[in-house]
């Protein structure tokens, strides 16, 4: 009853590349609970999964559920998959939590939506960056082909570290964009993708009764709290070795913790994330004194690979498309934390709120503005929020 | 790189012209990305698509079209100067039209009769309007990859299951009966607004953050009822809007057209002969 999958040089959205790569990677057991931007993912996984007695698929009553759903399912030993967007997010947001300390491998796709108030069905990434601190791996992605291939990783890092994995996608900008991509075939991605196989004692069985997750003493809940640390700073390695696998299995171009374009010797550096990092690609082509690190591993957060990346940076712009209001952007806050102490300004710009467009133009300002900055204004404690139609 | 803008209004399948495009577009060789402008979906709202095309390199731009070498009108609507202050100089107007624009600009322009090939060829939408949106894919791939039509012809088969034979007959009449139009004595220049693109996705979706009365909803309709002389102001249209957007104020029908959103219900329900008529908005 199954129907083949396409393969090869194709036109898809982000959208239909997430299913796609979820049917590709074998999933058994498929949560759902539609919000725009991302249903079109979750309807065509229904129609892929018609009429096949060997995948789940629920729809549940709430992204609350669906997370509970999915993590269970996973706990019972089957590879799962779901999706959402902005408020459904936020919504599952305990359950976000709950995942990452029970060590549940989850591969959710976050298709990136503005957070209500007022209402916007349009891209910022304000959802999943206000999700940093929940304790999953989050991998951004800036084309159909990254989002299909990052799925994929992410069930090998996801069961390699024991840790949920978040792929962003942004709306529209990326879900509802048609492009050309290349989609691998079912014999190569299982080669690359095993059968899920979780600790035989982590999995629930009712034959082999245990109690998980109940109220330990205090120094025994730290110890837990420590164990999501260090699985987290462990995923740093995974999530290398894991690209680089993909890289040479898939030929394809290493994407792991950055993407770095530009002139790595550049006096100027601009940090950004998803989208706007490709549309930087423009001022890359007329700017040999540009480097323009792209940040695709988000969490667990590449400190290491920053550092490198902006060691010779004298004038460093972050541009972040979330807000986090009463500091800098997330991803100005990251950044600045590395102490960047040889740069003369490391600036933190907010923009493309609610899916205000960020043009070439918009990224030239910000960097204006960092390059004008004098030595000792190494970039204030706030954010510049970029004027609307800059 | 090139870049289109196609518009039309909910329902009149500019999303799915824009991905057959960027598939034909594909076959053809080129690196693509298309994508649609909505707002919350609803049928009959103004929408947008964006379609841009590289000969040698994949697209990097991640925002809307916001100057466009070619503006494609989807709907049987002429294009308002807003519209068609977004093309470039030496840019390419495409329209769903029977006759000729009789007007000038900057830019060329053609006419394919994309409605009526959708009569002829039973392609209606639910509603009983022609779907003319494949129709105007032939004539953009006449016009711009002369000898794509086959590519346009599979992309078609490929995405259009249920309709797909009458609408690969669409996309040929399209692709023939398209005319490139050369300006004649009479036809008078455009007043092209340059408002910038920005202010034209802002004005996309009416919607006030003040109040519902804010919403100009009315800006999303096709046709407008005009009331004529012959009307003895008897107010069963009042009674029958939907949408509240007449009434009988001072012994006369009044239509608020920010509100009235085209329906055509009061055409129907009037008991006078001649006493309102629908006519076409413009896009």
């Amino acid at each position: 009853m199954s129907r083949p999958l396409p393969h090869g040089r194709v036109v898809l959205t982000s959208n239909d590349a997430a299913a796609y790569a979820v049917m590709l990677a074998r999933v058994r057991a498929i949560g759902c609970y539609p919000i725009t931007p991302q249903t079109l993912i979750v309807e065509r996984l229904a129609e892929l999964v018609a009429g096949r007695d060997d995948v789940e698929y629920a729809n549940l009553e709430s992204e609350h559920s669906m997370f509970g759903y999915v993590i269970a399912a996973a706990r019972a030993g089957v590879r799962t998959f779901t999706a959402t967007s902005s408020q459904g997010l936020l919504y599952a947001h305990e359950q976000l939590h709950r995942a990452s300390r029970e060590r549940v491998p989850l591969v959710v796709v976050d298709v990136n939506r503005a957070l209500f108030a007022p209402w916007s069905i349009e891209p910022d990434l304000s959802d999943s960056m206000s999700q940093r601190d929940t304790g999953w791996i989050q991998l951004y992605c800036s084309s159909a082909q990254e989002v299909l291939d990052s799925i994929l990783c992410a069930y090998r890092i996801a069961e390699t570290a024991m840790l949920p994995v978040l792929v962003c996608a942004e709306g529209f900008l990326l879900s509802h964009t048609s492009e050309v991509l290349e989609i691998p075939d079912q014999k190569t991605v299982d080669a690359f993708i095993p059968e899920y196989r979780p600790p035989a004692d982590w999995v629930l069985d009712p034959n082999r009764p245990t109690t998980f997750s109940a109220m330990p003493e205090p120094n025994d809940y730290y110890a837990f709290q420590r164990n999501v640390a260090e699985a987290m700073d462990g995923a740093h390695g995974i999530v290398d070795a894991v690209t680089d696998e993909f890289t040479s299995h898939f030929g394809r171009e290493k994407i792991a913790a950055l993407e770095l374009t530009g002139n790595p010797g550049a006096d100027t550096a601009l940090v950004a994330i998803g989208t706007i990092a490709d549309s930087a690609q423009e001022l890359v082509d007329g700017d040999d004194d540009l480097l323009v690190v792209r940040v695709h591993t988000y969490r667990p957060f590449p400190a290491a690979e920053l550092s490198a990346a902006l060691a010779r940076a004298s004038y460093v712009s972050i541009v972040d498309r979330a807000a986090a209001f009463g500091s800098l952007g997330p991803l100005g806050a990251d950044v600045r934390s590395l102490g960047l102490g040889h740069a003369k300004a490391a600036v933190n710009f907010v923009c493309g709120l609610g899916g205000a467009d960020v043009t070439p133009a918009t990224l030239r300002w910000a960097l204006k503005q960092t390059r004008s900055s004098h030595a000792g204004e190494a970039g204030g404690l706030a954010p510049v929020y970029v004027p609307v139609g800059t | 790189m090139k870049e289109m803008l196609l518009v039309g209004r909910g329902g009149e399948g500019v999303v799915l012209a824009s991905q057959i495009l960027a598939e034909t577009f594909a076959r053809a060789g080129f690196w693509v990305q298309s994508f649609p402008e909505f707002k919350a979906e609803r049928r009959g709202a103004p929408l947008s698509a964006f379609l841009r095309w590289d000969e040698t390199s994949r697209i990097h731009r991640r925002y809307k079209v916001q100057e466009c070498d070619v503006l494609v009108v989807v709907s049987p609507s002429p294009p308002s100067p807003e519209l068609l202050g977004t093309v470039k100089p030496g840019g390419l107007v495409v329209l769903n039209r029977e006759v000729r624009f009789p007007h000038t600009g900057p830019f060329d322009i053609a006419h394919v009769p994309a409605s009526r090939i959708a009569l002829e060829n039973g392609i209606l939408s639910s509603e009983g309007r022609p779907m003319g949106n494949v129709a105007v894919l032939g004539a953009c791939v006449k016009l711009l990859v002369p000898d794509g039509l086959a590519f346009l012809e599979e992309a078609v088969a490929a995405r259009m299951s249920v309709h797909a034979e009458a609408n690969v007959h669409a996309a040929r009449e399209g692709f023939a009966r398209c005319a490139r139009q050369h300006t004649v004595a009479g036809d008078t220049p455009v007043e092209l607004s340059h408002a910038s693109a920005r202010r034209r996705t802002r004005q996309l979706f009416a919607v006030s953050t003040r109040d519902s009365v804010g919403n100009h909803t009315g800006t999303w309709s096709l046709d407008r009822p005009l009331v004529t002389d012959e009307c003895t102001a008897c107010a069963v249209c009042a009674l029958f809007c939907p949408e509240g957007a007449i009434a009988k104020i001072d012994g006369a029908i009044v239509v608020d057209y920010l509100h009235c959103k085209g329906c055509g219900i009061c055409e129907v329900v009037c008991p006078v002969r001649n006493a309102l008529a629908m006519e076409a908005v413009i896009a």
